[in-house]
């Protein structure tokens, strides 16, 4: 883990910028606001994490970044930048969403950047790999493709790559087929897929969820390994806090389509300000240490089709006041912190001057029984 | 094997609410009459063989749960903790042993009796989903187990109908795990997983059950859900003075609701005992494994160190003593030979890398072997004469001949000859602490 400190980062160039990335899913029903207006840097040779509940829009927002997104969603404003070039720019003063002309083509998006330079690994390997063709030739191709070299020699580097990620006899495993692995080894063959093409960048979304703990611990080992080998940046999906605490160097956690909070991973754990990120860590059982009560958060998260006026979080928030129905926070930094940067979007934040303190807390908001009862249902 | 009925009137008293004796559920490899039909590739012509092998799910598992407990099972994927709790309930049929059930045995039963007695045992299964019909309004979901057991026995006292009093209890269920009763005309969609999951709650209670086994009833809900669930699980509990057997490969929710816990792998329990001694004071080293395994939500926790390594053998051919030997990183040195410490912890390290042919292996010339694994001390003898002998078949890539070799080691430690049975003394709590491990010999409690 390469756990500097942002002051040292912040005399490198970010890698990866994302500003204000809004991406839609247009439906029968109304707009579903997935990502709404997200802003996160990746510095080179760092793991970034993006955590948040099921529907928070993590996966959303890194597949717009991929340019991963189909119909009926699109991504309807905000930049993003790597490396110098524009992967996502709207014109600024157009009265419908309007691509910039220095955003990259789908042609180039395609040749030069997806799996060249951000490689993405899904949750589910049996997705990501097909049935009909050998480990090793899937391998092999897109290292043919991607690489610009021969046959023989991608046949030599994929072998080597099966190595390294930890598969034994991978000359013999790379005639082998995707059913004769076990989910532990897909997920294996699918970062060497990653490693590949020697990426700056991987994407890895949720790729542990469905694995034994032991075999987790592998895989996470395995990539932080080769994270400080390659000096190869991540951006790590997952709602599993755990996970984030052992392999992330900052934090973005996101809820209902925003990120609310963003830090390094010491404060996000040691020194959380958001109530969502505080009352998500309430609700967690720990293994090492014996919890007697478990404070659950109230009712469900809401759908991005009809989010909550003003904080997105203020009908489950125990710290919510009037000035929260009222008016959206956006995030920002704290003022008088000392040391690394630390953004939240809640009025307790001393960056925003909206009466937060006079306001009156929001009581009686929630009903008798508590919990989820009404609220969630879904059309 | 049935208790006779003297026995278990008295022995009601302090019986516990479920025992179950050396159970097994083995499953035939074959579906269908020609399932077994393979063909033997070794020979130049193939030929049919006729191969029919069994894949031990669950082998020979005793335990005890008390009345008014939850006992946590853990395992990884594929140990046979779903496999176990079915046979309990007997949706499964078992292989062999016994399952006493408030006293009576549910392995010989059938039929009408064993029907009445599901009325006491329910199942809360992993996906609420699927588990519900979507066709059907949730007030009708929670009152189809009375329907089933013909329940109320009798006519209400008050003069309602049967189906009002169902009614009526349905809907003082749906308030108690948590949902609103006016939502008894809705449909399963219109609520969300965690309130599926509230569903199922009610619809196992309905019919008054003293024990429900939950197969990862949370492992589908997100962390904020969860904790509600857990939550209304333990209210209920208390209420109703209800017993769980608790499924999950999470060890912190085990942690969480847990009085005791039983670790499985490969089809065994390897470890039981209160929470607290467990993960406190874990005596096994699979146990000890999993412990290191998790993640924990904390950033300043000390990463884990030890990882295992290699899968899960295949339950169809288990390793014969302890079944985590092939993958134990405490391996106990075979008898024969004088091996030291030192000597011992090298020769494991180098068998457990070219059991799954690690990539430090290959490719390797004799000297990078030697520097790798043997750098401080070479066993002398006998042993480093099969350890030279191993090295030059690794050298020629002859991985087979090289594991062959390496069995001489392991193949006679204690740990492949003798199956582990152990009880040892609690540090915490009063409980019994069962750890079969071979570590164990010598220290054992007065159990």
């Amino acid at each position: 883990m390469a756990r500097e400190t942002t002051n040292q980062l912040s005399s490198r160039q970010p890698l990866l910028e994302v500003r204000n990335l809004k991406t839609q899913f247009f439906t029968a029903e109304g707009d579903v606001r997935a990502v709404d207006g997200i802003s996160f840097d990746v510095y080179p040779g760092e793991i970034v994490g993006l955590v948040g509940e099921s529907g928070a829009g993590k996966s959303v927002a890194v597949r717009s970044i991929m340019r991963l997104i189909e119909e009926p969603g699109s991504i309807v404003g905000g930049e993003i930048r790597f490396k110098g070039d524009l992967l996502v720019g709207f014109e600024e003063h157009a009265t419908q969403p309007t691509k910039r002309e220095a955003v990259l083509s789908d042609e180039v998006m395609r040749r030069r950047i997806r799996g060249r330079e951000i490689a993405i690994i899904f949750q589910d390997p049996m997705e990501s790999l097909n049935p009909v063709y050998s480990v090793g030739s899937q391998l092999e191709e897109i290292i043919a493709l991607n690489r610009d070299v021969d046959e023989p020699t991608a046949r030599e580097i994929a072998v080597e790559m099966l190595g390294e990620v930890g598969i034994p006899e991978p000359d013999q495993r790379f005639s082998e087929y995707p059913h004769q692995f076990s989910g532990g080894m897909r997920q294996r063959v699918l970062i060497a897929m990653a490693l590949a093409c020697e990426p700056s960048l991987i994407i890895a979304d949720e790729p542990t969820t469905a694995l034994d703990v032991t075999v987790q611990a592998q895989i996470l080992r395995l990539v932080t390994d080769i994270q400080q080998r390659y000096d190869t940046s991540f951006i790590w999906v997952t709602h599993d806090m755990g996970v984030i605490a052992e392999i992330c160097d900052r934090v973005n956690v996101m809820y209902l389509g925003e990120i609310v909070e963003q830090a390094t991973v010491d404060d996000l754990f040691h020194d959380t300000k958001h109530p969502y990120t505080e009352s998500l860590l309430g609700a967690l059982p720990r293994p090492d240490t014996t919890v007697d009560e478990l404070t659950p958060i109230e009712g469900v998260m809401p759908e991005a089709i009809d989010p909550p006026p003003g904080c997105r979080f203020h009908p489950r928030c125990p710290d919510a006041r009037e000035v929260c129905a009222n008016r959206r926070p956006d995030i920002r930094e704290d003022p008088d912190r000392q040391g690394p940067p630390h953004w939240t979007a809640c009025f307790k934040n001393d960056a925003f001057d909206v009466g937060y303190w006079e306001s009156e807390p929001l009581d009686g908001k929630r009903t008798s029984r508590g919990f989820d009862a009404g609220g969630g249902e879904r059309r | 094997m049935s208790v006779d009925n003297e026995e278990r009137e008295t022995a009601s008293v302090d019986e516990p609410l479920v025992r179950v004796s050396g159970l097994s559920k083995h499953f035939n490899n074959d579906s269908g009459f020609l399932g077994g039909l393979q063909l033997d590739q070794t020979g130049r012509i193939p030929r049919p063989v006729y191969d029919r092998s069994w894949v031990r799910a669950v082998d020979d598992v005793s335990f005890a749960i008390e009345a008014g407990e939850t006992l946590g099972l853990v395992g990884e994927s594929g140990c046979g903790k779903s496999t176990l709790a079915r046979t309990i309930i007997k949706l499964l049929e078992p292989t062999d042993g016994d399952v006493l059930f408030e006293g009576q045995n549910l392995a010989a039963m059938s039929g009408e009796s064993l029907r009445t007695m599901r009325q006491d045992m329910q199942f809360i299964f992993q996906d609420p989903q699927s588990s519900l019909d979507p066709r059907m309004k949730v007030g009708r979901i929670v009152e189809e187990p009375m329907r089933a057991h013909g329940l109320p026995a009798s006519d209400p006292e008050n003069g309602s109908s049967k189906s009002e009093q169902r009614r009526d209890t349905a809907r003082t269920l749906l308030d108690q795990v948590g949902l609103d009763p006016q939502h008894y005309n809705r449909y399963p969609h219109q609520f969300s997983g965690g309130q599926r999951q509230r569903i199922n709650l009610a619809r196992a209670l309905s019919v008054n059950p003293d024990f429900i086994v939950c197969d990862e009833p949370t492992s589908a809900l997100d962390a904020s859900i969860q904790a509600q669930v857990l939550n209304t699980m333990r209210e209920l509990q208390a209420e109703f003075g209800l017993t769980y057997l608790f499924i999950s490969h999470d060890l912190s929710v085990i942690r969480y609701i847990a009085d005791r816990v039983a670790v499985m792998y490969l089809g065994e329990i390897v470890e039981l005992a209160e929470t607290e001694e467990l993960f406190e004071n874990p005596r096994h080293p699979y146990t000890n494994a999993l412990l290191e395994a998790i993640p924990v939500p904390d950033p300043r926790a000390s990463p884990s160190r030890d990882l295992l390594v290699g899968e899960v053998p295949s339950p169809i051919d288990p390793p014969s003593g302890c079944r985590f030997r092939t993958r134990c990183p405490v391996l106990i040195a075979p008898e024969e030979y004088d091996f030291s410490d030192r000597e011992w912890e090298n020769v494991r390290s180098f068998v457990r890398a070219v059991t799954r042919r690690a990539p430090e292996l290959l490719d390797a010339s004799e000297a990078s072997i030697r520097g790798t694994f043997f750098d401080d001390s070479v066993p002398r003898g006998e042993a480093g004469r099969i350890v030279d002998r191993t090295i030059d078949r690794v050298v020629a890539e002859e991985w087979d001949a090289a594991s062959d070799l390496l069995e001489q080691f392991t193949e006679k430690s204690v740990c492949a000859r003798e199956v582990p049975r152990y009880t040892v003394d609690s540090e915490h709590g009063t409980g019994e602490h069962h750890a079969h491990c071979h570590r164990n010999r010598g220290a054992e409690g007065d159990g």
